[in-house]
């Protein structure tokens, strides 16, 4: 399986989003973390730009697998699109 | 007011709010208390105990969507989920809130 460009969207202030960022962490999985709160006005257009391409950008964690989104901390959804075992 | 302080007026409110619509705070304590500890901040921020899992954008009127408990605004989806988009409430039949899925209110686009 070729590997997929994984990002987290993610808030500082939201648990979900931590539990998201976890998940990646506990199955070595490298992903790139993008706190949309901690961001400057430019990288948080470029980010929110993103996500409303795919339909989200207002709900936290986003998740980006290869070009799957995922909106909601959702494990099960994760391993399916990766490709492994939860 | 300090944090604590804050947190146990901001629990008591919500109580009333939510309690008539069917909602309790969710059995999980740990999740319940860095939430209320995380509006706690978003209030002393921007005035206003927003959802710690919610974009805040230029617009009141969409802000005032997200202010916590949002539950009126987001009804249809937070029923089906039986839980808030946060999880800080949940509804009053579950027991273990750690079956309940987040999923969005509308289906995703592949890019």
């Amino acid at each position: 399986m070729a590997e997929k460009k994984i990002t987290v969207y993610a808030l500082s202030t939201c648990p979900w989003c931590r539990k998201a960022k976890q998940f990646f962490k506990d199955h070595a999985i490298a992903a790139e973390e993008i706190d949309f709160d901690l961001c400057d006005s430019q990288k948080q257009q470029e980010a929110l730009a993103v996500m409303k391409k795919h339909g989200g950008g207002d709900s936290f964690p986003f998740v980006l697998i290869g070009s799957d989104p995922v909106e909601g901390f959702d494990p099960e959804r994760y391993c399916v699109l990766l490709g492994i075992q939860l | 007011m300090n944090v604590q302080a804050r947190k146990e007026a901001l629990r008591y409110f919500f109580r009333k709010v939510v309690d008539p619509l069917g909602y309790k705070f969710s059995p999980d304590t740990e999740l319940v208390e860095f939430s209320l500890e995380q509006e706690v901040a978003l209030e002393r921020k921007y005035g206003v105990p927003y959802c710690p899992c919610k974009r805040i954008s230029g617009s009141r009127s969409e802000n005032m969507k997200i202010v916590c408990p949002c539950i009126p605004y987001h009804r249809e989806h937070f029923d089906a989920m039986k839980r808030c988009w946060c999880g800080l409430f949940v509804h009053k039949d579950v027991t273990d809130p750690s079956k309940l899925k987040q999923f969005p209110a509308q289906p995703l686009k592949k890019g």
